[in-house]
């Protein structure tokens, strides 16, 4: 019905806690090269460029001004889209099917190291009328949202440690990632409590980098290069601004992504048809809610099927091998571009030590962060 | 591709440009969204996605604007996207709103273009 979108070129700069000696325009620069190097097309060819931000995360107003030369966009069509870069590629897939362009840049990016207090700057995503004035840490939010989700379903705060545990781990095969590290659930439930019951073993730190995509349209893909990974179903969805109005313990946003991104990609059974994904786990629990969103755990299964095994890179259905944003490193609105990535690489058979067998079928889940409700639902395969 | 010619705006719904508006953004963006859909002879269950469009952050003094409106934009539970171009925001919503349909992903789009730039307080 929609002709289909296909990534076929991915450039990326590892990620890291800081990068002093580069700005984020040199980040996004390193990817975009590698970027077009990867899809065998210079920046002649691209019509149409998204790039991923937020004001007050960047700094600067109006941020994707001071993209274009950096990405070979100058006097092309380029915006913002404030949204998960997840959400962001939906825009250029759309922008794609109007058959307006065919060929697209989307670029995503991180300088979180320049943020001097990440949560007085998250603060000011809260209501400012009922919720700010409060004056709590936004993390208070995914904690009141953890204990409703823990309660609701009976997960547990342990099987959540057991998450960011094995995430960590993952990230010990993964030159890309920020923060690998050989930690215990143990270790993680005896964190440092930050907002009950987050510890901060259960929160993704913060780190730099840059990404940049090339898209295609598929009706064009035999007059370019590139090893073309295909978008077969995008959904996005904005839950409630207002937590109030939230029934915290659901991932409302994602189940409606997955919804619409399944019935585009014709999954019938996620379980059986999804070969592995790439969720969001900002915060340990979410990463098992998520996954019972996405209806790849049922209702309170989350924890229990983690620890038999079925996510971890040997069960059948692996989850965040790359070592999630807990083992990355959190970059905002980049994350989803990050999760897309990794599927990209593993359904390409380019993920080194990391590389999961037999994979035709991902599924990456991109959540906004603190204090949304907002997220999209990407799956990707090779044909 | 049949749709690339086929989209129209069925209605449309301004508010007062004021200074020190008593509403907030929500509500601003509330009041244009529910005239222009009573103009088109429409209701939000209608509408299959909504875009908004916002200058800067800063002038409305919140982070994520788009996230905070995104309720009086009528967007609950539906795909919802704020893009922006910085002051050209407002005629680019209707380019996005475009490629949103022309693209044949959706039948129908609300697109939302809100500014404040005068704080909330004391209101409400």
């Amino acid at each position: 019905m929609f002709e289909r979108v296909a990534i076929v070129g991915v450039g990326y700069t590892p990620l890291r806690c800081i990068s002093p000696e580069v700005s984020y325009r040199e980040l996004i620069f390193e990817a975009a090269v590698k970027a077009y190097n990867d899809a065998g097309v210079g920046p002649n060819g691209i019509g149409t460029f998204v790039s991923i931000t937020e004001d007050y995360i960047e700094g600067t107003a109006i941020a994707d001004e001071y993209v274009p030369d950096q990405l070979g966009a100058v006097l092309k069509p380029v915006r913002t889209v404030t949204a998960d870069g997840i959400t962001g590629i939906a825009s250029l897939v759309m922008q794609l099917q109007t058959e307006q362009f065919d060929l697209a840049v989307i670029e995503g990016h991180s300088k979180a190291s320049n943020i001097d207090y990440p949560a007085h700057i998250e603060a000011f995503a809260l209501d400012p009328l009922y919720a700010r004035p409060l004056g709590f840490h936004p993390n208070y939010v995914a904690g009141m949202e953890m204990r409703a989700f823990l309660d609701e379903t009976g997960n547990t705060e342990r099987q959540a440690a057991m998450v960011a545990s094995l995430n960590r781990r993952n990230a010990l095969s993964n030159p890309l990632a920020a923060y690998p590290a050989n930690l215990t659930a143990d270790d993680i439930m005896n964190s440092r409590p930050e907002a009950e019951p987050l510890k901060r073993g259960d929160i993704a730190s913060l780190a730099d980098g840059a990404i940049v995509f090339v898209l295609a349209r598929e009706s064009i893909l035999s007059r370019i290069g590139g090893e073309p990974v295909f978008i077969n179903g995008i959904g996005w969805s904005q839950d409630t601004p207002n937590i109030e109005e939230r029934e915290l313990h659901r991932a409302r946003y994602a189940e409606q992504s997955a919804g619409r991104a399944y019935r585009m990609a014709g999954i019938g059974s996620p379980v059986a048809e999804i070969d592995f994904a790439e969720v969001d786990d900002t915060f340990s629990y979410k990463q098992l809610q998520h996954l019972e969103a996405l209806g790849l755990a049922g209702p309170g299964e989350s924890g229990r099927l983690l620890q038999e095994g079925l996510f971890s890179p040997t069960g059948d259905l692996p989850v965040n091998a790359s070592g999630g944003n807990l083992g990355c490193g959190h970059t905002y609105d980049m994350a989803g571009l990050r999760s897309v990535l990794e599927v990209v690489l593993q359904l390409r058979g380019q993920a080194g030590e990391r590389q999961l067998a037999d994979v035709k079928t991902g599924l990456a889940q991109s959540w906004r962060g603190i204090p949304t409700a907002t997220g999209g639902v990407a799956v990707l395969g090779i044909e | 591709m049949p749709y690339k010619n086929k989209v129209a705006v069925l209605g449309a719904g301004l508010t007062k440009f004021m200074r020190r508006a008593l509403e907030t953004p929500k509500e601003l963006a509330f009041e244009a969204a529910k005239t222009a859909l009573e103009d088109a002879g429409m209701t939000i269950e209608d509408i299959d996605c909504v875009v908004s469009v916002t200058a800067p952050e800063a002038f409305d003094g919140v982070h994520m604007n788009g996230e905070y409106f995104a309720d009086g934009a009528g967007a609950w539970g539906k795909p919802y996207m704020r893009t922006y171009v910085g002051g050209g925001s407002g005629v680019f919503g209707l380019v996005t709103g475009w490629y949103h349909i022309a693209s044949g992903q959706f039948d129908t789009c609300l697109v939302v273009a809100e500014e404040k730039m005068s704080p909330a307080l004391p209101h409400p």
